[in-house]
């Protein structure tokens, strides 16, 4: 598997509290199916069980269906490529590696992304 | 002033510790007691990460902690020690500078430059959070049910991450309940028992998605009593079904024995209509007309018939024939009456008594007799024997009895002639004996002998017709005081009415055979 450059999961709650939380919010929405992506089709191509690649591709197919309607309501940007590497990213190698980023990148950021937005909070009675 | 000032902050730093030295060796305690690896770490809030280490005596061993989040480089970390009075145990640990969620970190454990302890974590999976707060229970105005709420502790972004458990149980006994609640502050528990004090504790603990944490310690006990049980509508409603099915068995039982029970209850007065069929019905209770149509038909039974008239009393001793005295054929025609033998010896009666002719025979008599009453002119006299007394044949005598009885209708034409006489005594007498409750008439011998049955069509014969009519007298033989008769007594005065049982041969076909007979004077 080739290297890739996915954006850093940690989260300094100390430091969290005062970030731009909009460009957080951003940075968190164009990864989020990026890193998605990028974890099932490395997945898909380490695994030999024919049933597990199936089951990989389904879920392969069912992101770029929600980034397509995302997109079409301006919600979905996808990060450049091109952007040279900064401390914000990290550089994975393995497949193991890229599903933990995976994990980490949701359970953190995009929840607490999440949990600050509009939207999501509670309406109080 | 300023030594003043000085020991005040001591004293609040010192209790600062105090406090938060007791909740670290409450964390600890607790820790120890859930946790399994020998290198405990947890993370209380979202900055004070903390790993310990338990040791059983005391030395003067030397440890180091060292600890490196991913891709960064290994930082050692100053190690403490503290005593712990609770397990008489001492502890040693390190408070990590700072804490990084999302990030693997590594920590290792060296005593004498030799690793003791080795352990990786995350930050997000070791979070110890503190019990909900004020907790409250209250009761929700129903039977069995109480309110539970609480708030959670205050961790910012974890909000939606935590879970509860809800611990209630009767105050003082030892077996409790459960409940788990998600995303939830609020619970409310049923199927309580009536007018009880229950207690409740909640604790919390992070759901693992995001975040994973120990449970929290439980919160101080909140006592809260249960509404009292009215009537349980369960027993109302076993007990109104019973009752129902009770009464319906009740209503088919009286329903089913209901003639039964109305016969228990309201008994039938007794009715003589069966005695005489028809008369109620077909003659509509009109007793002579009735009498009229079934004289033959009730002769053969006991029935007791009783007139208006001054019953007469009438005792046939014997049957006579009038052809055995010699006399005339028309004596043939005389009334020949079946007297009945009586108790005392007939020497002094005539000779050649013998039995009746046939009733049919009889009633040739009678009816001739009543064509031609002259027949009868010849007296004859009857004497007495002791009790009995000669008929009279004055027709003033029988006059005076047919005013006397003239609404009567009653056998005249029947009477029966009962032909006594005695050696040399030829005069009418009356029986003494017999008829001592009969007024007596001296010489007159005013008697007459009277039916108990109503015959419409027999009058009174005429006058100057002469009777011959058979003294009646009381042999004393048998008795029949009917409850008419009875009364009558009371009415008839002076009159004394008796009946005797009438037994004739003769009279077997005749309507007042075996018949009470009444006679009155």
């Amino acid at each position: 598997m080739k290297s890739y450059f996915v954006p850093q999961c940690r989260v300094d709650f100390a430091v969290w509290e005062h970030i731009d939380t909009d460009v957080s919010r951003f940075r968190g929405r164009s990864w989020r199916s990026k890193l998605s992506l990028l974890a099932l089709s490395t997945a898909k191509k380490a695994v030999s069980n024919s049933s597990l690649a199936s089951t990989l591709d389904n879920n392969i197919s069912n992101i770029h269906s929600l980034g397509q309607i995302l997109h079409s309501l301006d919600l979905q940007v996808y990060p450049d490529d091109s952007a040279p590497a900064s401390s914000q990213m990290q550089e994975v190698s393995s497949l193991p590696e890229l599903l933990q980023v995976r994990s980490s990148f949701l359970r953190g950021k995009v929840s607490l992304l999440l949990s600050a937005a509009p939207a999501c909070q509670r309406q109080n009675s | 002033m300023r030594s003043d000032g000085l020991t005040v902050v001591f004293m609040l730093c010192l209790a600062y510790v105090t406090t938060g030295g007791k909740s670290f060796e409450s964390t600890v305690s607790q820790l120890l007691r859930d946790e399994t690896e020998d290198l405990k770490c947890f993370v209380v809030g979202k900055k004070d990460l903390t790993c310990f280490w338990e040791v059983e005596e005391a030395r003067n061993d030397q440890y180091t902690f060292m600890y490196s989040y991913e891709n960064e480089k290994k930082t050692p970390c100053v190690v403490s020690s503290r005593f712990l009075l609770a397990s008489n145990k001492t502890v040693f640990f390190c408070k990590l500078p700072k804490t990084i969620f999302f990030a693997a970190l590594d920590v290792q454990v060296f005593r004498d430059g030799r690793t003791l302890y080795n352990r990786s974590l995350r930050a997000e999976n070791i979070l110890f959070v503190d019990p909900p707060r004020n907790l409250t229970v209250m009761s929700s105005g129903k039977e069995g049910q109480l309110n539970v709420s609480w708030l959670p502790p205050p961790l910012k972004y974890m909000d939606d991450s935590m879970i509860y458990e809800v611990r209630y149980a009767v105050d003082g006994s030892h077996m409790g309940k459960v409940e788990e609640m998600m995303a939830s502050t609020t619970l409310v528990l049923r199927d309580l028992q009536s007018g009880t004090r229950y207690k409740v504790w909640v604790r919390v603990k992070l759901d693992g998605v995001s975040y994973k944490s120990y449970w929290s310690s439980w919160t101080d006990p909140v006592f809260a009593d249960t509404l009292p049980s009215g009537i349980d509508p369960l027993i109302v409603l076993l007990v109104l079904f019973i009752g129902l099915i009770l009464c319906l068995l009740s209503l088919t039982v009286i329903l089913s024995h209901h003639k039964v029970l109305l016969k228990k209850l309201w008994p039938d007065i007794p009715t003589p209509e069966h005695k005489f069929p028809g008369l109620f019905t077909v003659y509509k209770g009109d007793f002579k007309e009735w009498m009229s149509q079934n004289n033959g038909s009730m002769w053969g039974r006991s029935v007791h018939v009783f007139t208006e008239e001054l019953p007469s009393h009438v005792e046939v001793l014997s049957e006579v024939s009038l052809t055995s005295h010699g006399t005339s054929p028309r004596e043939e025609r005389k009334p020949v009456v079946e007297v009945e033998e009586s108790e005392r010896t007939d020497s002094g009666l005539m000779g050649g008594w013998r039995e009746p002719p046939h009733a049919q025979w009889l009633m040739e008599q009678l009816r001739a007799l009543q064509e031609n009453p002259e027949s009868l002119s010849q007296s004859t006299l009857l004497q007495s024997h002791d009790t009995y007394v000669a008929l009279n044949q004055n027709s003033q005598h029988v006059e005076e009895v047919a005013e006397r009885q003239e609404d009567d209708v009653f056998e005249e034409t029947l009477p029966l002639q009962t032909l006594f006489t005695t050696e040399g005594t030829s005069s009418l007498s009356a029986s003494h004996s017999d008829l001592g409750s009969l007024p007596q008439s001296s010489g007159s011998g005013r008697l007459s002998s009277q039916s108990s049955f109503e015959y419409p069509n027999h009058t009174w014969p005429p006058k100057g017709c002469g009777y011959t009519y058979m003294a009646v007298a009381d042999s004393g033989v048998s008795m029949d005081y009917s409850p008419m008769s009875s009364s009558r007594n009371t009415e008839v005065g002076k009159h004394g009415i008796y009946t005797n049982e009438y037994k004739n041969e003769i009279f077997g076909k005749w309507p007042f055979s075996s018949q009470h007979v009444e006679s009155g004077y």
